[in-house]
């Protein structure tokens, strides 16, 4: 239908009233339909061989089967020509065939230098079967396959264009994708790594914190994020190494303490790189590291250990040596002790023998204490309770405090605190705190000290205390916990060592409190190991 | 009793001085000769020897004893108390383990209750 109505008239429309295409030419092309229609077969058979000569064009087709397919649509191409109702919906098939040019890969070109065999093919045919109106309907399919041809190579070139189009979309979608991608993957391993991973900025501040850095430090990345790293992290002695190390040309790998949010020292292992072409406001140090403090702390441990056991060995060897001449000494002692007493020896004589016998006894003590010390022993560790060991330990010591006259108060609770402990060592602890305190509170009253044996129930821990009503222990920070410190003037100073010493194998801690009146230990186990 | 330390004069005065508290006492220098005469007559009560005795060691000559006279009372004297109590339990009945230097009174009264006390099957 050719409107006359130009404002809402659509391309096509256009076209056909451009190229003057009015419904007589449309009703001479159908009144040719008949006679040309048995044509049709051939002069696709003809089209496609002349478009086989073209390598070119050719190339897109891809069999015999194929080119059967595409003559038999070109004859229903033909038989649509002439079908003279060229509507929206004629047109609509003519821009897909233009899209179907695209999609095969097509050139452009062929479809003009095609579309003009078509047109030659069809004047010979109105000529030689139309004669009556040959000119008119040459000229009518002339303007007809005009329209046709440009509607498909719009159709052509716009479905290019939208292919092209939608090519870089794509491309650009995967590069997003790819970079995404990486990104995740660089993201996910600076996260995920069990390593401290801190990137610093020219002015030296943290501008990348990863998770394990907020773990072994304690801060979240927004409260260090801008800060200076060496401000935050490094103890205030060592900023100056720390700085020297970042500002080194060619960094060095070092061990260093690194201080946390609160205030704790964690070793740290670091490894420092300058990445390469880096921006200016961005990371120009990767400061990457290792915390190696609990390592670090077992292998002093083991090195205390293996030095102990050498220590102990020498020392049981050395006990050994030493006890055989002490027992002689002794037994000598114990004979001249006799002799003196049956013949009447004077004060003076007996007490010589008294102090060399004291003396003895005094070196036979060192000895059995300094091999407590230095042997090690693995813990036997094993279900108990505080007031099982508790109660043993008073036992041992309840004759020493009638002696005394000490009296010993337990104030343990009801319910029992089970904990895992070796309780022969916890024991040797128990009875070295509780002898101490004996002494001390003995010391003091002639009317009675007092000392107190008291258990409690932490969340995580059991505490033991042993308080005493003596005089208390020397003012200022004395190393009581120190082998070979003694305030008392027959003490080995080995004690409190022992103590010490088999709180920690335990995983525990031991604390005094001390003033005039008031002396109070304090050991703290864990419940479990 | 049968006394066996390697150290003759300090054997001699733990000897002499258990005699005085009452005790029939021999005194032998080592091991070989602890077990010539536990193979003699008469029979001991009780054995006291140093862990550590020339030619056999103090452990070899308690179980001797000990097979001589079924639960014959054993006594340990060592300067390696922790190393001598592992052996000491591995006897029936267990020898009694004193460290030295030795306090003569409190072994007289450990020999005391040895005796008294009802012996091992």
């Amino acid at each position: 239908m050719i409107g006359r109505v130009h404002s809402k008239e659509t391309l096509t429309q256009e076209l056909l009233r451009y190229v003057r295409f009015s419904s007589e030419d449309a009703a001479r092309i159908v009144r040719f339909r008949e006679r040309a229609t048995p044509y049709f077969p051939k002069i696709a058979r003809d089209f496609y061989d002349r478009i086989r000569e073209h390598e070119a064009a050719h190339d897109v087709f891809t069999g015999e089967e194929q080119i059967a397919r595409l003559q038999a649509s070109m004859v229903r191409w033909l038989e649509r020509l002439f079908g003279g109702v060229y509507d929206e919906a004629y047109f609509a098939q003519t821009e897909r065939i233009g899209k179907v040019h695209v999609v095969v890969g097509l050139p452009q070109r062929y479809m003009v230098t095609a579309m003009s065999g078509i047109r030659t093919s069809l004047e010979q045919l109105a000529r030689a079967h139309a004669p009556e109106e040959s000119a008119d309907l040459v000229d009518s399919l002339a303007r007809l396959l005009d329209v046709e041809l440009t509607v498909m190579l719009e159709s052509y070139q716009r479905h290019l264009a939208e292919r092209i189009e939608r090519a870089t979309d794509v491309e650009r979608q995967a590069l997003r994708l790819r970079a995404a991608r990486a990104e995740h993957r660089y993201e996910g391993a600076v996260e995920l790594a069990r390593v401290i991973v801190v990137g610093i900025d020219r002015a030296g501040h943290v501008v990348l914190f990863n998770r394990e850095a907020e773990r072994v430090t304690g801060y979240a990345r927004d409260e260090v994020l801008g800060l200076s790293f060496v401000e935050v992290l490094a103890p205030e002695d060592l900023r100056s190494t720390y700085a020297a190390a970042f500002d080194a040309a060619s960094p060095e790998d070092a061990t260093l303490p690194l201080l946390t949010r609160s205030k704790k020292i964690r070793y740290v292992t670091w490894q420092l790189a300058r990445p390469e072409g880096g921006v200016d406001d961005d990371v120009v140090l990767f400061v990457i590291g290792q915390d190696v403090t609990e390592e670090r702390a077992a292998r002093q441990r083991q090195e205390q250990q293996e030095r102990l056991a050498a220590v102990g060995t020498l020392a049981a060897g050395l006990a050994h040596e030493i006890r055989n001449p002490l027992n002689g000494a002794q037994l000598h002692i114990s004979f001249l002790e006799r002799a003196l007493a049956k013949g009447g020896a004077s004060s003076d004589a007996v007490e010589a023998v008294h102090v060399v016998r004291d003396e003895i006894r005094r070196l036979a003590r060192l000895v059995t204490d300094f091999l407590d010390f230095a042997r090690p022993r693995p813990l036997k560790l094993a279900p108990t309770t505080a007031q099982g060991v508790t109660e043993r330990a008073r036992q041992l010591v309840q004759s020493q405090a009638e002696t005394a006259n000490v009296e010993l108060v337990l104030d343990i609770p009801d319910a029992e605190i089970p904990f895992e402990a070796d309780a022969e060592r916890l024991g040797q602890v128990l009875l070295n705190l509780l002898q101490n305190a004996i002494e001390a509170a003995g010391d003091e009253a002639a009317g009675g000290g007092h000392v107190v044996l008291r258990a409690r129930r932490e969340p995580r821990h059991v505490r033991i205390e042993v308080e005493d009503d003596g005089p208390g222990l020397p003012p200022g920070n004395a190393p009581v916990f120190d082998a070979f410190f003694s305030t008392k003037p027959t003490g080995t100073g080995l004690g409190l060592a022992i103590v010490h010493r088999i709180v920690t194998d335990h995983g525990g801690a031991v604390d005094v409190e001390s003033r005039p009146g008031m002396t109070r230990f304090q050991v703290t186990l864990p419940l479990e190991h | 009793m049968l006394v066996v330390e390697p150290d003759r004069r300090s054997g001699a005065r733990l000897a002499q001085l258990l005699r005085e508290d009452g005790f029939d006492v021999e005194m032998v220098v080592d091991g070989s000769a602890a077990l010539r005469r536990l193979d003699e007559r008469p029979l001991f009560d009780v054995l006291v020897t140093e862990l550590y005795v020339p030619h056999v060691d103090g452990l070899t000559v308690a179980r001797k004893a000990i097979d001589t006279r079924r639960g014959m009372a054993t006594i340990l004297l060592t300067g390696h108390p922790q190393h001598a109590s592992a052996h000491a339990s591995l006897l029936c009945p267990p020898a009694l383990v004193v460290t030295k230097p030795v306090d003569v009174d409190a072994l007289a009264r450990a020999i005391h209750a040895l005796l008294e006390a009802p012996s091992g099957p």
